[in-house]
């Protein structure tokens, strides 16, 4: 081991600041993240409450993330009375 | 003012927290803009120099804020803390007393170089506090 070697090991900061950047980079990536969830699912619930009446409480939003494709599962349900109209 | 320490966990949950100034308060909210500024405490020159500590630039790369000082890390700030006295009375000439005198004034518009205070004693001096504690 040279003495180049012994301080590389000794320096710990350079990796503290990879360490640092990786996690603030997914964290950051994380919260934008989650606000466009809130705002999608306040959106396309406001368009889909212009012609059904739907009950907030009974709306599912999922975001699962693949390796390549990430997906955002809305499950909405909606009232009994939905089918009858649609069929008269 | 964001109060950070040249630690990864630390760095971490200031970047959090000027996340939430930028988003949750009511300025936020009201879409103005928040003041904010950066101290970074418990800071150790000659260990950022050998590499052992972040530097105030990466602290400073990361979070982008005004810096308003750097409080060097201290055996006063714990003794001072121990009996209930923040630091800048309970040692006004230690070295993290004189930052935080300093950061004072940058607060009230003075341009105060930025520098980290060391605690430099004489032997004498030192040999005289040894004795008196």
């Amino acid at each position: 081991m040279n003495l180049l070697s012994f301080l590389k090991v000794r320096q710990t900061a350079p990796q503290a600041r990879e360490r640092l950047q990786l996690i603030i980079a997914h964290e950051r990536a994380e919260v934008g993240r989650s606000q466009l969830v809130d705002l999608l699912r306040e959106e396309i619930l406001a368009v889909i409450a212009k012609h059904i009446a739907i009950d907030r409480d009974k709306v599912q939003i999922r975001v699962e993330q693949g390796q390549e494709v990430s997906t955002l599962d809305l499950d909405i349900e909606l009232p009994g009375s939905f089918h009858q109209k649609k069929a008269a | 003012m964001v109060v950070t320490n040249p630690e990864v966990s630390s760095v971490r949950d200031s970047d959090r927290i000027i996340g939430l100034l930028d988003s949750k308060t009511i300025k936020a909210e009201k879409g103005e803009t928040l003041e904010k500024h950066l101290i970074l405490t418990r800071y150790d020159t000659a260990r950022a120099a050998r590499g052992d500590m972040l530097k105030v630039e990466d602290v400073l790369e990361i979070l982008s804020l005004p810096l308003l000082a750097i409080i060097p890390d201290s055996q006063d700030v714990l003794r001072a803390s121990n009996v209930g006295c923040p630091v800048t009375l309970n040692s006004p000439l230690s070295a993290p007393a004189r930052a935080y005198a300093d950061a004072v004034r940058r607060l009230q518009g003075e341009a105060v170089p930025m520098s980290v205070p060391t605690d430099r004693r004489s032997f004498l001096d030192k040999f005289f506090t040894r004795r008196a504690a």
